[in-house]
């Protein structure tokens, strides 16, 4: 990957120039873009309900965990490694969450759950950066284990939490106008994200680091805290994950979130960031996020057999990723 | 009457005193093997169970997790025989896998009473089957929902994860049942019989068919997820039935957000009594079938204890 290009060459997403240049640049080269915009028209034809204020805002939603885990993947992603532990992470948020509730009240709660996930990520980190296990098998580890706690803590049971209403509403059922409190949280998650990957020196870091250890190491990068802090992101956005399903179902359930990772890393491959690490975009996260979670509302709002269904999505994500990395490499051909 | 209080009595007494004691002197053990220990209805099994245990102080209770692991399941179980274990309550992980325990038990002469799941072996090779059927439960969920909507309308099926054994079963009976009142269209969803995926399915099955006049879900936690989302759209009047009657279901009879949810037994503590049977030397029937009935709001004290 280390090729001299910089992040706005290779992703067109921050090309310079005009608006309108800049669109049709973005379209051209980026198969998710317009596999989103394709899919959006094609599905608007197809159902008079998917187009509408209240479908959209119902499926932003039910992304938004997924969405948060997709966040803190994008960046681990870039940074070079894997984590498969965020459906894991969440039950586990949910049942603590649940259980710390009644004990220290919903503020309490909100700090014991985000320091749960912060604890599973940075126990992650560790064992990738002082342990030296692979990504993979340590965050495998970490999905086995915290789905194990979450089941011990909650003995197996879906446990009903005793929440506050205004917990519940900041975090599940509220709105603002008419959008969902899960999504304007969500939202805010995504464009902080978003800046600090682009704008900040941190962000900057990442990105060297999946691009080129030895040369960030050479530059002074803390790379092995790069490393672990990514991996703490990811546990706390995968915490508040959990806080934002307690929010919603006012259960935790220790078998939550199942599968969750394997939907965020297919967000995050479809928004074009490549499994080698060194660059990515948040934005491209979400509009991979959005083709899947399209692709599902638009099966059900046809009432497609659910078996086919399955079989659709497998193929709709290989094929995105597969032109997203054909577009990859004729771009990088052409130069 | 004086004389069976005083027995109660004695007895309770003897739980909570004896129960230390009585461990040294039992003699009749019984192992239970659940295929895992982290679903509710395997959860409410072994409390029941418990409960069982309590009342009857001269058994011991040994519990086998099988971890959803046939292998795991068969060792554990082969652990109990070996060590000659009075008789076994097993519900089997896989039909098939398991299948070389009842050989085992044969040999060993420890009576081995099938529960919930069949084991795939001839009927001589096991004293006793006790479990209730899955697609009649689908039936009786069907004339339910005919029951409360009539002859005409759409139904929303919130169907568990494809392939389970229960799954395939629940729809069967559900749908072979529905078929025969050509007015009713079911429009099926998956909800993997976890309540995220329900709410989700939920939202956009309503959002493209907001005439439903009633939900089946394939477990309580799904129905009441759909329960949710109507509560949330506002969309009132639709009957709601779940599966299982677990004490999620029970409680979603009793507050109104399920119309009705057809009642899995757990099975115990009826096995035992059966295990206890066997033991004793009755004769028992081979295979018995517990009923599945609707647990509504004039039901529910019966069923939900």
């Amino acid at each position: 990957m280390s090729d001299g290009r910089n992040l706005s060459e290779r992703t067109p997403m921050f090309a310079k120039g005009n608006l309108v240049a800049g669109a049709k640049d973005l379209m051209l080269r980026n198969i998710a873009v317009t596999g989103l915009l394709a899919l959006i028209i094609i599905s608007t034809f197809l159902s008079p309900y998917f187009l509408t204020v209240d479908n959209i805002f119902n499926v932003l939603r039910q992304w938004t965990m997924v969405g948060l885990i997709a966040i803190g993947l994008t960046y681990v992603i870039i940074s070079g490694g894997i984590d498969l532990s965020g459906g894991a992470v969440l039950a586990l948020a949910t049942v603590v969450g649940a259980l710390a509730a009644p004990i220290v009240g919903s503020a309490g709660m909100i700090a014991v759950v985000i320091l749960v996930g912060a604890v599973c990520g940075y126990i992650n980190g560790a064992l990738i950066t002082w342990g030296k296990v692979p990504p993979f098998v340590a965050t495998l580890g970490m999905m086995t284990a915290a789905r194990g706690l979450a089941l011990i803590l909650s003995e197996g049971r879906t446990l009903t939490a005793d929440l506050a209403p205004e917990f519940v509403f900041a975090f599940g059922r509220g709105y603002l106008g008419p959008i969902p409190m899960p999504v304007l949280l969500t939202g805010i998650v995504f464009i902080t994200a978003a800046v600090v990957l682009k704008y900040t020196v941190y962000g900057r870091h990442v990105c060297l680091v999946g691009d080129n250890p030895v040369g960030a190491h050479r530059s002074g990068i803390q790379v092995e805290g790069v490393i672990r802090s990514v991996y703490t992101l990811h546990g706390v956005l995968a915490a508040m994950a959990g806080l934002l399903f307690l929010g919603r179902l006012g259960v935790g359930e220790p078998t939550g979130g199942m599968l969750f990772e394997l939907s965020g890393i297919a967000a995050v491959v479809i928004g074009g960031t490549p499994f080698v690490g060194g660059v990515g975009s948040i934005l491209l996260t979400f509009v991979g996020l959005m083709v899947i979670g399209l692709t599902y509302n638009i099966l059900n709002l046809l009432s497609v057999s659910p078996y086919a269904q399955d079989f659709a999505r497998g193929v709709i994500i290989v094929v995105a990723v597969m032109f997203s990395i054909r577009r990859e490499a004729k771009s990088r051909a052409r130069r | 009457m004086t004389c069976r209080q005083m027995f109660r009595i004695a007895m309770l007494a003897g739980t909570v005193f004896a129960a230390p004691v009585a461990a040294s002197a039992q003699q009749v053990e019984i192992g239970i093997a659940q295929p895992n220990l982290e679903h509710p209805y395997r959860v409410g099994g072994i409390e029941r169970a418990k409960d069982w245990g309590a009342e009857h102080p001269d058994v011991k209770l040994t519990i086998v997790d099988g971890r959803r692991d046939s292998a795991t399941q068969l060792s554990g179980v082969e652990d109990l025989i070996t060590r000659h274990i009075s008789a076994v309550v097993l519900s089997p992980n896989d039909s098939k896998a398991l299948a070389p325990i009842a050989d085992a038990a044969k040999r060993a002469n420890v009576p081995l009473i099938i529960f919930d799941r069949k084991l795939d072996v001839p009927e001589t090779d096991f004293a006793a089957f006790i479990g209730s059927d899955n697609i009649e439960m689908g039936r009786v969920a069907a004339r339910f929902v005919i029951e409360k909507i009539g002859e005409e309308g759409k139904v929303i099926q919130l169907e568990g994860t494809p392939g389970a054994s229960a799954t395939v079963d629940r729809k069967q009976g559900f749908e072979e049942e529905m078929a025969k009142h050509p007015g009713i269209t079911v429009v099926s969803y998956v909800g993997h019989y976890r309540l995220q995926e329900a709410v989700a399915a939920m939202e956009d099955a309503v959002t493209a068919h907001r005439d439903v006049k009633a939900v089946f879900a394939h477990n309580d936690t799904m129905a009441m997820g759909a329960a949710q989302v109507l509560e949330e759209q506002r969309l009132e009047g639709v009957a709601t039935v779940g599966m299982d009657g677990a004490k999620e279901g029970c409680e979603g009879v009793a507050s109104g957000r399920l119309t009705g949810s057809v009642y899995y037994p757990t099975m115990f503590p009826e096995s035992l009594d059966l295990a206890m049977k066997v033991l004793a030397g009755e004769t028992v029937e081979k295979m018995t079938f517990l009923d599945t009935p609707m647990i509504t709001k004039e039901t529910h004290d019966t069923y939900c204890k």
